[in-house]
Parts: structure tokens; C-alpha cells; sequence
């Protein structure tokens, strides 16, 4: 008995020694593997990639969303020299963590911090800028600060109240595609063409989206955000009252020019006698000199919408100047210059060669 | 011995050089493609081409690109299909969450039957996107092999006149491919107009673009200037013709070959199919020997025209309205399929839909045209 004793101390501090070392393995593999020196990479605001050491082959790394099981987050996941880098697909989200996983198993996260600073998205115009529109209103454009965000939900933000009726009332069509600028900061809404084209079933089923002699109250949620996912500054809304149908078509002949004397910088004024679509009003004009240089100057709107100024880069010279306007100019209504949104076929002979542009000849003296 | 080694060594030489061949073997329609950055902005638009190219459109950018997949395994058939929370699983694969992202378009790729997706995040950033199992695989857009097209839009006022005018943006709203050609309707961001474009493919400098005018409904007193939303090509009597869906509801007929470039193109309308509704997708699939139409849309269930009953419809819509609320012109099934965001064919037998429920979840699911 005394004899086997030792033999089974011996026994227990073997296995002992060996559960030991085991351990030490394991811990030692996995302080290996346990992600080290985490760094959040930035490029241009945007958390584009992160880097962190780890003993782990690519393979068996997985970035994930907390708490998301099953799908890990697309991207490129690389190793230079014991490092790892990980570029998603797409910049992490900020406010978001991120778990990396090995094997199936959490063993570091980080978390994406906001940029301090940015500053909140604001509405700068909501154009047609006037309180009385036309009750064929066709368009209304909402100018931001900075780009918006790029997901495409924009009627979920934008309401339109009938203060006569005291109720929300649908006017806005929706589209799948929605009517951004490139740069993301001006989006176009359509009052329902349908519903302001004559006869059409929509416009005899429900008639016009606005209606004359009622007032609407246009409300735009803060909540509306950026493309960093910052919320607007503030609600905005705007008053208008809806007016008579405008069914004339804009008539370059009878604007009304005010000329600069030559030898001055002086402004060239244009008024249309009625507001124009502001976006397209600042586009499809310009002023040639008689030989067909184009002037370089500087275009505004003015009189909300009623006309343009023209601030030239050089002086005028004196003599003969041409005024080129675009025909896809629209009114308030979609009426451009060579016909009328709502035409009716019986009155109207079309014109089989309409022209482009337009032009009115004036003098500078 | 010596003999069987040179034949062995002939029979290697002659599967090395097919295999040389096979890799690199390039089709007359992938002849200008190049490989590199093609720098796409926005994926708004998808269809597939033949050989697995696929076409995308660029609002941004105001560009088609084509994309050689190299996606060309043929499957018969694609698979059974429905995944819940669809939306969900794409943001996690995105490390975002579902108010980050918008699917702009899906398309099934004709040949492998995969379905691919582009998308958009909060940021702007583009992404391609193919289904695998209920995973979903990046599609990368670097260093691919593709070409390009610019929308060509006359700008100037003058032919003299070269300065930067803003670009005209033409939100890309719907895009096929048709016998050689790259079928392309869009929306302007300003005017109210309506211009579709056919441009050859393999890409040249050659495009058409027609103004399209649509005799419209009720009392056919009225002419309809807006832009088209999806359309689809029909054929009639041997001839094909542009059927197109437009943003306030009538579905019109324009033969094909008589829109040409800057030609101003008048439309038969053969139906009006109600109000506060956007059409969204066309597609047809054949049954029985017959062919069907199928159209999704914002606010209104998919909707069912047998071809049949519009090649036979022969009068454009000019009749009185006289009952309310009634569509007039081809007749057409309600399916009961409401709130579909996209539709495309997976096979000849099957439809894919993406379909947001009552309940808000987001499902992606396949359906047989057997009970369509």
C-alpha cells in the first residue's frame, strides 16, 4: 500500500502538469488569436475599413452587426504582415457596432464614433417661392443645404395640409424613382399629372390635387436626414393659397427687358410678366453678342420667380445682343413655350416643326 | 513507348490549346469591353442582355454600362425562393440597418437563373448584389471587364455654345434589351417630357432618341405629354411594338420602328388604368401557348393583359367614360399580388417578386405562372 501511493501522487501531478500545459496552449492560442491594436480607418468622414492584429488566418475571422447571427458584414477581409484589414462593402454606419468574430465566436467589438462638427441639413428654397400658385401646379423642387440621403423614402418626410378643409390631403405622386439632382441637394416632387390633365380617369375620379380658393399648409419633418445620416436643423413648412388655372403658355414676345447702359457692369433685367419654373428658368437662358458669342455673366432669379437678372463678367459694348431661350421653359403649370401641358387637340393645330430656341434681339447703346 | 509518348504529349498540346482558347475567347458583343474601374455612380436600372452581360443605368451619371458577369453556367431552372425579412438580412450584409438601404432594381440573369440587386445607402455608395442560397454575394464593380454609354442630350443653345451648362439629370426609369438594342425611357428632374432612347449594342457613338406624344384617353380630345415609367415590346402581326406604361396611367402603343432620332412619334393608347397609381415593372412570360403581360405597381396589385386581348383591342381609347372609376380600353385580371417593389422572370415556368406584406416585412419569393 505504501508503495502505490507515490505511484498515484505521481499520477495526479501528471495529469495535473498536463490539464497545465493544455491550458496554457489554449490560452496562449487564443491571446493569438484575440483581436489587438483595433483601429477604426477614416476617409473623408466616412468609416471606410478596420485594422486589428490577430494570430487568426482570414478565413475564420467574420466582421458581423451586434447581435447578428447569421450574416456577416460584406467586404474584403485581408493580412499583411499579422495585421488584418476589413473593407466593407460599403462605409460602417455610425453609432454602430460591429462584433469580430472567429469562428463563430464574439471575441472583440468597436463601435463607430460620429464626426463632431457636422452641421445639420437645412431647406434653403422651396420653390415656386410665392404664396399663390396656379391650381395646375405641376412641380414643386425643396433646395437643401447638403446632400440628402440616398435611400428614397422622401414623401415619408413631406405633408400637405387642406387648411380650408382641415385636412391631410394627398397631392404628391409617388414614384419609385425619385427626381434628384446629381448632387443629391435638390429633389423635384410632381403634383399628380394625372389628376391635372383633363379627363384623364384620375382627374375625373378625384380632380385636381389642389384646389382654387383653398389654402395648404406644406410641412417637411426634421427628421428627414443627410447623407451622414444627420437629421434636418429643423420642420419647415409653407403657406400658399391656390389661385386661378394658368393656361397660356409662356410668351418670350411680351417680357419686358430693362437694359444697362454699354461701358458698365450694369444688371440686365428680364420680366416674364408671370413666375417661371425657377430651376429651369436659370437654365435655358443666356445672352449672345450678334456674332454668337456667348456673354459670361452671372444669372439670378428675382421678383420670386417673375424674372432674371443678368450680371455680366465684362462690360457691355455697345450694339446688337440676342436673348436665347430654351423652349423645354416651363410656367408654374408645365406649360412651355411651344404648347401647353393640357392641350386640347379640337383648338390647337400642332405645329409639326416647333421651334428649339427662341430669341428676342435688343440693343445696347 | 516512344509513340505513346508523343501521342500523349500530342492529345496534352491539343487540350492545352482548347482550354487557351476557352479562357480566351471573346464573344463580338464583348469585343469592346475593357477592363478596369468603370467608376459607376448610382445603379438605378438593371436588365440582363445575352452571354450574361448586364446592363445597368446610371442616373448620376447619366450613363448605361455593360457588365460582363462571366455569370454563363446554364441552370434549367431557378430555385424555390422565399425569404422573409428580405430587407433585414440585405442591411446585416450591408452592416447597416434597414433604414440605410434602398433596393433600387433586381434582374435575373436569363442564363444562371441567379437574381441580382442593386442598391443604394444613405451615402450614395452603389452596390451589386447576387442571391446565393439565402446569402447574398458582393458583385464587384472594380476592375471588372465592361463598356459604356453617356446619354447623349443636346445642351447648348447654340452650336457655338461650349460652356458648362448644369447636366441634364434623366433619372433612368426603365431599361431593356431588345434584338440588339439598348431600350431606355427615363424622367427629366425639370421639364415635363417624355424622350425614350434605342442605342445598338455592342455601344458605338450611335443612339436614337424619340419624342413620344400619346393621343389620350376619354373623350380623345386631349394629347398627353409625360414621361414613360416601365415599358415592355410586344409583338403584333409579326411587328414590335413599344408598349409603354406613363406616369399618369394610360398604357400605349408605339411601333418600334418609327421611333427614330428626333422624330416626334405619336401613341395609340390602348388603356387607362386608374388613378394615384405609378406603374413600376412589365414583364411576360408564355401559358398554354399564349402569352401574358404583367404589371406592378406603386399603389394598385399586379395587373394581368393577356396578349391576345390587346393585339385585338384595334381602337385607341376614345370613348366617353361614362361609368366612375372604371378603367377603360384593353381589359385586365387584378392579381392578388399588392405592394410588388420589383418583378422579373426567374424561368419560363416562374416569376421572382419582391413583395413588402401587410405586416411590413419585406419577402422575397418565387411564384409559378401556373396559378399567375
Amino acid at each position: 500500500m505504501d508503495v502505490i501511493r507515490p505511484i498515484k501522487i505521481l499520477k495526479k501531478i501528471r495529469l495535473v502538469l498536463v490539464f497545465f500545459c493544455f491550458a496554457v496552449f489554449f490560452w496562449s492560442c487564443q491571446s493569438a488569436i484575440e483581436p489587438k491594436n483595433i483601429e477604426v480607418l477614416y476617409k473623408e468622414g466616412k468609416a471606410v475599413a478596420v485594422s486589428f492584429n490577430s494570430g487568426a488566418g482570414p478565413e475564420q475571422l467574420g466582421i458581423f452587426l451586434e447581435g447578428e447571427k447569421r450574416f456577416p458584414v460584406l467586404g474584403d477581409l485581408t493580412k499583411s504582415r499579422g495585421k488584418h484589414t476589413f473593407t466593407p462593402v460599403v462605409p460602417f454606419s455610425k453609432n454602430q457596432t460591429y462584433e469580430i468574430r472567429y469562428l463563430g465566436e464574439t471575441l472583440e467589438s468597436f463601435t463607430i464614433r460620429s464626426e463632431e462638427n457636422e452641421l445639420a441639413p437645412e431647406i434653403l428654397n422651396i420653390y415656386p417661392t410665392r404664396d399663390t400658385v396656379p391650381e395646375n401646379l405641376l412641380k414643386m423642387y425643396l433646395v437643401f443645404s447638403q446632400p440628402m440621403q440616398q435611400v428614397g423614402n422622401a414623401l415619408d418626410f413631406v405633408r400637405v395640409f387642406d387648411e380650408t378643409k382641415q385636412k391631410e390631403v394627398k397631392v404628391f405622386l409617388e414614384l419609385e424613382s425619385e427626381l434628384w439632382n446629381a448632387e443629391h441637394n435638390r429633389l423635384t416632387l410632381w403634383l399628380d399629372p394625372g389628376r391635372i390633365k383633363t379627363d384623364l380617369i384620375p382627374n375625373r375620379e378625384q380632380g385636381l390635387p389642389i384646389k382654387q380658393g383653398h389654402r395648404y399648409r406644406l410641412e417637411i419633418d426634421q427628421g428627414w436626414r443627410d447623407a451622414n445620416g444627420n437629421a434636418l436643423k429643423e420642420s419647415v413648412s409653407k403657406r400658399f393659397y391656390v389661385g386661378s388655372r394658368d393656361v397660356g403658355k409662356p410668351n418670350p414676345k411680351g417680357w419686358e427687358i430693362l437694359l444697362p447702359k454699354s461701358g458698365s457692369k450694369g444688371v440686365l433685367k428680364l420680366n416674364f410678366g408671370e413666375p417661371l419654373d425657377a430651376i429651369l428658368a436659370k437654365e435655358s437662358i443666356a445672352v449672345y453678342s450678334d456674332s454668337g458669342e456667348p456673354i459670361e455673366g452671372e444669372l439670378d432669379l428675382i421678383s420670386k420667380e417673375k424674372g432674371i437678372k443678368i450680371i455680366p463678367v465684362n462690360n457691355w459694348k455697345k450694339g446688337k445682343y440676342k436673348l436665347l431661350i430654351n423652349s423645354r421653359l416651363e410656367d408654374l403649370s408645365g406649360n412651355n413655350l411651344n404648347r401647353l401641358f393640357d392641350r386640347d387637340v379640337d383648338e390647337t393645330v400642332s405645329d409639326p416643326s416647333p421651334e428649339k430656341v427662341h430669341k428676342i434681339s435688343f440693343r445696347i447703346e | 513507348m516512344r509513340k505513346l509518348i508523343a501521342g500523349l504529349a500530342l492529345i496534352a498540346l491539343v487540350m492545352l490549346s482548347i482550354s487557351a482558347t476557352r479562357d480566351t475567347f471573346t464573344s463580338d458583343l464583348k469585343a469592346g469591353f475593357t477592363l478596369g474601374d468603370p467608376d459607376i455612380a448610382s445603379i438605378n436600372k438593371l436588365t440582363f442582355g445575352p452571354e450574361g452581360i448586364l446592363f445597368m443605368g446610371d442616373t448620376k451619371s447619366a450613363t448605361i454600362y455593360a457588365l460582363d458577369t462571366k455569370d454563363i453556367t446554364p441552370k434549367e431552372k431557378g430555385d424555390e425562393i422565399r425569404i422573409e425579412g428580405f430587407d433585414k438580412k440585405l442591411a446585416a450584409s450591408l452592416g447597416t440597418s434597414t433604414d440605410d438601404v434602398k433596393i433600387y432594381d433586381m434582374a435575373v440573369n436569363p442564363i444562371s437563373k441567379s437574381i441580382y440587386f442593386s442598391v443604394s445607402t444613405t451615402d450614395g455608395t452603389p452596390v451589386l448584389l447576387k442571391l446565393k442560397g439565402e446569402k447574398l454575394e458582393n458583385v464587384p464593380l472594380k476592375n471588372v471587364s465592361y463598356s459604356k454609354i453617356g446619354l447623349v442630350d443636346p445642351v447648348g443653345l447654340e452650336a457655338k455654345d461650349r460652356r458648362d451648362r448644369p447636366l441634364r439629370v434623366w433619372a433612368i426609369s426603365d431599361l431593356k434589351y431588345h434584338n440588339g438594342k439598348v431600350l431606355v425611357s427615363g424622367l427629366s428632374n425639370k421639364e415635363f417630357s417624355s424622350t425614350f432612347r434605342s442605342i445598338p449594342f455592342p455601344f458605338s457613338e450611335s443612339q436614337d432618341y424619340a419624342t413620344l406624344e400619346v393621343w389620350h384617353a376619354a373623350h380623345g380630345q386631349f394629347e398627353t405629354f409625360a414621361p414613360i415609367k416601365t415599358f415592355d415590346i410586344i409583338q403584333i402581326e409579326g411587328k414590335d411594338y413599344l408598349m409603354a406604361s406613363y406616369t399618369c396611367t394610360p398604357l400605349v402603343l408605339f411601333p418600334l420602328d418609327e421611333l427614330k432620332n428626333g422624330v416626334h412619334t405619336k401613341g395609340r393608347t390602348v388603356a387607362e388604368l386608374g388613378s394615384g397609381n405609378s406603374p413600376v415593372d412589365m414583364i411576360s412570360y408564355e401559358k398554354g401557348g399564349k402569352q401574358y403581360f404583367l404589371m406592378s405597381n406603386t399603389n394598385r396589385p399586379v395587373m394581368r393583359f393577356k396578349h391576345e386581348s390587346i393585339a385585338g383591342y384595334k381602337d385607341a381609347v376614345t370613348e366617353p367614360v361614362e361609368e366612375f372609376a372604371v378603367a377603360v380600353g384593353v381589359p385586365y385580371d387584378n392579381l392578388p399580388f399588392p405592394y410588388v417593389l420589383q418583378m422579373d422572370n426567374l424561368d419560363p415556368g416562374n416569376v421572382v417578386y419582391l413583395q413588402r406584406t401587410a405586416n411590413g416585412d419585406l419577402l422575397l419569393r418565387s411564384r409559378t405562372t401556373k396559378w399567375m
